[in-house]
C-alpha cells in the first residue's frame, strides 16, 4: 500500500539524516483540524464537525508564527502547511509539532512570500498554495528528499480572487473556495491553471462580515466553512444547481484561522450528542440539521440529559421508550395567553450558561426568527424565572417550544453545538383570560370499559371495548368556548365490531362550530366531519368500526386482553370542538361526558340484539354508562329487554335488575381483567364499593387487583 | 330422634305435637329463620373489606346468631338497615341511582385581595415541603389566570387524586404561593380555598 511504502521510505531517510518523525495521524481521522493564531503562537483543535465540540489537541507546535495554508494529506497521513516562521512548508504529526521542510523555491515562488491559503490535493501527492496577485503554485511531496517549490503556469494572471482558504473536492479533482465580505461567493477553481469560475453568492451575512479561515470537505462534496469572528461553521453542497449555505454548528472563533481535514472522512456523530424531540419540520434529524449538543459533564438543563444517536420525534422519542425523560429542565408555571406575558422555569446545572428559545407561536411547523422569545439569556446554577411576551398574532392550540442550553450565547434553533442541552416541550397557547379543566388530569387518562353482549350479560370481565380518555374544557368568562377529546383503545376483547362515539347530554348539535372540528387519528387529519347528523345533542363519531383500527399479532384473536398479545401502540384520536355559541358552565355535561359504543351497522350483534329490533341492529343498539341517556339512534325497544331494566322515567338507563350495569367510568389507566377474568375477582374491593350508594368505601378500588388476574403487556 | 317422654300427658301430647311440626317442618323454619336474618340485619355494617370472596355461591344464612325479627307490627316500608356484604356480582345490588364513578366535586375558591394578575394552578405531582415546592405542571386539573384576583368553579378530581397542590403564580416577580389541599373524610363538601 502505498501509504505504508511511503511512511517507511521517509522513516529511513529521515533516519538517516539523523531526524526522527512523529508518527503520521490515523488513517482518514474524522475530526477537522482548526489551527488558529489566536496571539501569534500557533495552536491546533480538533472539531467535530456535527456539533462543533472542539478540544485543544496542541498549544505548543514549537512554532512562534503562524501555520497557514494547512492541508490534511491522506496519501500519508501527515499535516502539511506554510510555517511563517521559516517560510517554508512545515509537516506535522500526531504529536502536533511542526517541523519545516527544505524547500526548493522557483523565483516566482520565492517572491511570493507567506501563504495562508493552501490544502494538499486528492488525485496527487501534492501541496497547493494561493497568494493573489501571485499565482497557484504547487510543491510535490513524494520525495522527501526534493521538495522543489514552483508557479502553476499561467496562474498569476488568474489570481485576482480573494480568499482565506480553499479545499479539494473529495472526487471531481477541482479546489473550491468561499469568498470574504458581507457575502460569501463560490468559486470552483482549476488547479492547472488557477481560473477561477464564479458560481454564486451562497451565503449573506446579518452581521459583520465574513472571513472563512478554515474551509474543508466531507466525502458527499459538502463543503464546510469556518467564520473567524464567531466560531460559525456553515456547510453547502458545491455539486447543488445552486448551492446555499446553512449554519451547521458552532465551533470555536479567532481572528486567525485555518483548516485541514481529510475530506474523505464521513462526519460522524458519535453516540454523546443530545437532539431534540420536537416533529422535524423544527429540525430535529441530523438529516436536518437538527438542534444537537455534545454532551458534557455537569452542564446541561434540570437534573438529566441523555445522548441519542439521532433526533427521534415523538412518539419514537426515548423519552418515552427507555423510561429516561431528561426534558426535566424546564416548566411551565403559567399559560400562554395570546397577548399577555409568561413565566417559564428553567433549572441549570452548570454556569456560565445561557439560554435561548424559541415558540412555535402561529403553528406553522418551523420556528422563525420572529418567534425566539429568549435570546441569550444567562442562567445561573438552580432555579431560574425567565418571562417572556406571548404575541397578540399567535394561534391558540397545541404547539412547540425549543430550549437550548449552552456555553455560547449566540445560537440559533438547528444544528450543532458544542456543549449544553436541548429540550423540546408541547405548549399549549390560549386565548388572554381562558381557564383549562382536565379530566382526569393534564397528563393522566381516565378509563371506559364495556360490556357489549347488550340486552344479554356474561361474563363480566369488562374489557369488549376499554378506551382511555382524556377531557379538557376551555373556559371564559364561565362559558365553555372548547372541548378536546383524546381517546386511546387500550383493549378490544370482543369479536362484535363497535364503534365508538361521545355524546354532549343536554347539548344541541348546532351549538357546535362544526367547519372548524379538527381531528386526527394517529396523527393524521381527518377530513371528514364526525358530528353526526340527525341527533338533538351533539354527538361525536370516532369510528365505525373499532376493527378498522387495531392489527393483532399471530396467535391472538383480541387486542390486548389475552395473555402474550399485549403492544405498545394505542391508537389514538384527538378531537378539537369549539363551540360557535358557548355554553354557560352550568349547562354543560359532567366529566366524562356520555362515551358510547355501538353496533357497527350491517354487522351482527348477537340474536339477542337482533330479536329485539327484528334485523341487524347497527346505530339501534348503543351501550352507555350507567344512568346516561342513549341518543336519537337507539331503540327505545331496548328497554326493558332482556336483561335490561332501564326506566327512562326515573333517569336510569343501561342496568340489569341488580343495578349493574355494562359500562363502567375508571378514572384511571386501569389495569383491566385478562380475557374471562372477572372484575369482582380481579378487583375484589369493588362489591363494597359499589354496594355503597355513598361511595365513601374502597373509593380507590381500582388501584388494588389481584396482580396475577390483570393484562400485561 | 326421640324426645323424652315427661311429666304430665298434657306436656306428652304436646311434644308430640312439636316433634311432628320439628320434623317435618325444619326445612322451612330455617328458610324462615334465614331471611329474618337477612332483613334484621347480621350484626355487621358492610364497610369491613372482604379479601377474595368465597368460590362458593351463595348459601342461606343457618347460623342462629341473628336477633328475633323485629316486625311484630308490619313496617310499610321495611327498609333494611343494613346490608349483608356481596360476596360476587352475582349477589351485588347497586343503588340504581349510583352511578358508581369513583371520583368527587371540589369546590375551588380564590380571592388573592388585589386585581393584579395571578395564574392558578391545581396539580397532582409535586415535591419538597415548607413553601419550598417543586410542582410537575404537567399533571394538572385546573390551570387559569384570576380574573380581578378571584377564581371560582368547582371540578371533578378522581377520587386517589386525594392529595393536590395549589399554586398562585405572580407576573411581577413575587414569590409563588403554595398551599397543600387534602381530601377531608369529615365533610359534605370538599373545597379549596385560597386567599
Amino acid at each position: 500500500m502505498k501509504t505504508a511504502y511511503s511512511s517507511v521510505i521517509y522513516t529511513c531517510l529521515l533516519l538517516s539524516q539523523g531526524t526522527s518523525w512523529a508518527a503520521e495521524f490515523a488513517s482518514c481521522p474524522t475530526q477537522a483540524f482548526i489551527i488558529q493564531t489566536p496571539s501569534s503562537v500557533p495552536i491546533s483543535y480538533g472539531v467535530e464537525l456535527a456539533t462543533g465540540s472542539y478540544v485543544i489537541l496542541s498549544n505548543d507546535m514549537n512554532r512562534l508564527k503562524a501555520y497557514n495554508g494547512v492541508g490534511f494529506n491522506f496519501h500519508d497521513n501527515y499535516i502539511y502547511g506554510w510555517d511563517y516562521e521559516s517560510s517554508t512548508l512545515g509537516k506535522t504529526g500526531d504529536d502536533y509539532i511542526i517541523t519545516p521542510l527544505n524547500v526548493t523555491k522557483d523565483s516566482s515562488a520565492a517572491a511570493a512570500g507567506n501563504f495562508f491559503v493552501g490544502d494538499i490535493a486528492i488525485d496527487e501527492n501534492v501541496w497547493y498554495g494561493y497568494k493573489k496577485n501571485k499565482g497557484l503554485f504547487k510543491i510535490p511531496l513524494d520525495d522527501p528528499n526534493n521538495y522543489s517549490m514552483s508557479l502553476v503556469s499561467g496562474s498569476t494572471s488568474n489570481a485576482t480572487y480573494k480568499i482565506t482558504d480553499f479545499a479539494f473536492h473529495p472526487n471531481n479533482g477541482y479546489i473550491y473556495a468561499v469568498t470574504n465580505g458581507a457575502t460569501g461567493s463560490l468559486l470552483q477553481i482549476d488547479p492547472s491553471d488557477g481560473s477561477a469560475s464564479n458560481l454564486g453568492v451562497v451565503v449573506i451575512s446579518s452581521g459583520s462580515n465574513f472571513t472563512f479561515g478554515a474551509q474543508f470537505f466531507d466525502p458527499d462534496g459538502t463543503l464546510y466553512l469556518s467564520n473567524n469572528s464567531d466560531g460559525k461553521i456553515y456547510r453547502l453542497n458545491v455539486d447543488e444547481a445552486n448551492p446555499s449555505a446553512e449554519i451547521f454548528a458552532y465551533g470555536p472563533s479567532s481572528s486567525s484561522n485555518d483548516g485541514a481535514r481529510c475530506a474523505l472522512a464521513e462526519v460522524p456523530v458519535g453516540d454523546n450528542v443530545d437532539f431534540g424531540d420536537a416533529p422535524d419540520s423544527y429540525g430535529t434529524y441530523m438529516a436536518s440539521n437538527g438542534a444537537r449538543h455534545s454532551i458534557i459533564d455537569d452542564f446541561y438543563l434540570g437534573s438529566l440529559v441523555d445522548n441519542e444517536a439521532n433526533g427521534y420525534p415523538l412518539p419514537l422519542s426515548d423519552d418515552n421508550s427507555d423510561g429516561i425523560d431528561d426534558e426535566d429542565g424546564i416548566s411551565f408555571p403559567t399559560g400562554f395567553e395570546l397577548g399577555e406575558s409568561a413565566v417559564i422555569l428553567a433549572t441549570a446545572t452548570g454556569s456560565g450558561g445561557y439560554l435561548n428559545a424559541w415558540f412555535d407561536w402561529d403553528q406553522n411547523g418551523s420556528f422563525d426568527s420572529d418567534e425566539q422569545a429568549i435570546t441569550g439569556h444567562p442562567l445561573s446554577p438552580g432555579s431560574n424565572s425567565v418571562s417572556l411576551d406571548v404575541p397578540t398574532w399567535g394561534k391558540a392550540g397545541q404547539s412547540w417550544a425549543r430550549f437550548r442550553f449552552s456555553s455560547l450565547a449566540d445560537i440559533g434553533p438547528s444544528g450543532g453545538v458544542g456543549d449544553g442541552e436541548v429540550e423540546d416541550h408541547q405548549i399549549n397557547i390560549t386565548e388572554t383570560g381562558v381557564t383549562i379543566n382536565y379530566y382526569p388530569s393534564s397528563s393522566s387518562y381516565t378509563s371506559v370499559a364495556y360490556e357489549d353482549l347488550y340486552p344479554d350479560q356474561e361474563d363480566y370481565d369488562m374489557n369488549d371495548v376499554i378506551f382511555h380518555l382524556r377531557l379538557v374544557e376551555y373556559i371564559k368568562n364561565d362559558q365553555i368556548i372548547r372541548v378536546e377529546f383524546e381517546a386511546k383503545l387500550a383493549a378490544m376483547g370482543a369479536a362484535y365490531h363497535n364503534g365508538f362515539a361521545i355524546q354532549l347530554p343536554g347539548i344541541a348539535s348546532e351549538k357546535v362550530k362544526e367547519n372548524s372540528i379538527e381531528w386526527s387519528i394517529d396523527d393524521v387529519p381527518q377530513s371528514g366531519s364526525p358530528l353526526e347528523s340527525g341527533q338533538t345533542n351533539a354527538v361525536f363519531i370516532f369510528t365505525q368500526d373499532l376493527w378498522d383500527h387495531i392489527s393483532l399479532s399471530n396467535g391472538c384473536s383480541f387486542l390486548r386482553t389475552e395473555s402474550g398479545c399485549g403492544t405498545s401502540y394505542r391508537t389514538t384520536w384527538k378531537m378539537r370542538v369549539p363551540f360557535e355559541t358557548t355554553i354557560a358552565q352550568s349547562q354543560m355535561p359532567e366529566f366524562p361526558y356520555d362515551p358510547f359504543i355501538f353496533a357497527t351497522p350491517g354487522t351482527d350483534h348477537g340474536l339477542a340484539a337482533k330479536n329485539v329490533v327484528g334485523e341487524l341492529p347497527g346505530r339501534k343498539l348503543e351501550i352507555h354508562l350507567k344512568n346516561k341517556a342513549p341518543t336519537d339512534k337507539f331503540a327505545t325497544a331496548y328497554f326493558g329487554s332482556r336483561e335490561d331494566r332501564s326506566d327512562p322515567d326515573a333517569g336510569q338507563y343501561f342496568l340489569n335488575e341488580n343495578g349493574m350495569s355494562w359500562a363502567i367510568e375508571i378514572p384511571t389507566s386501569w389495569q383491566h381483567p385478562l380475557e374471562r377474568e372477572r372484575l369482582d375477582m380481579t378487583y375484589s374491593e369493588f362489591l363494597n364499593f359499589a354496594a355503597d350508594k355513598s361511595g365513601n368505601t374502597n373509593p380507590n378500588w381500582y388501584l388494588n387487583a389481584n396482580s396475577s388476574l390483570i393484562f400485561k403487556d | 330422634m326421640t324426645f323424652p317422654m315427661k311429666l304430665s300427658l298434657t306436656k306428652h301430647s304436646v311434644s308430640n305435637l312439636l316433634k311432628s311440626i320439628f320434623t317435618l317442618q325444619i326445612f322451612s323454619i330455617a328458610i324462615i329463620a334465614a331471611l329474618v336474618s337477612a332483613c334484621g340485619g347480621g350484626g355487621d355494617d358492610g364497610t369491613e373489606v372482604t379479601h377474595a370472596p368465597a368460590s362458593t355461591t351463595p348459601t342461606t344464612d343457618t347460623t342462629t346468631t341473628t336477633p328475633p325479627p323485629e316486625s311484630t307490627t308490619p313496617d310499610p316500608d321495611p327498609e333494611p338497615e343494613t346490608i349483608p356484604e356481596p360476596t360476587s356480582l352475582d349477589d351485588l345490588i347497586v343503588d340504581a341511582d349510583n352511578t358508581m364513578q369513583a371520583a368527587f366535586e371540589l369546590v375551588i375558591a380564590i380571592d388573592i385581595g388585589s386585581v393584579k394578575r395571578a395564574y392558578f394552578s391545581l396539580c397532582d405531582k409535586f415535591s419538597g415541603s415548607n413553601s419550598n415546592y417543586s410542582v410537575n405542571f404537567e399533571s394538572c386539573q385546573y390551570r387559569g389566570p384570576t380574573t380581578s384576583g378571584k377564581l371560582n368553579t368547582d371540578i371533578k378530581i378522581a377520587n386517589h387524586n386525594g392529595k393536590l397542590i395549589a399554586v398562585l403564580w405572580f407576573y411581577d416577580g413575587t414569590p409563588p404561593e403554595y398551599q397543600i389541599w387534602q381530601f377531608d373524610d369529615q365533610t359534605q363538601e370538599q373545597r379549596l380555598t385560597l386567599n
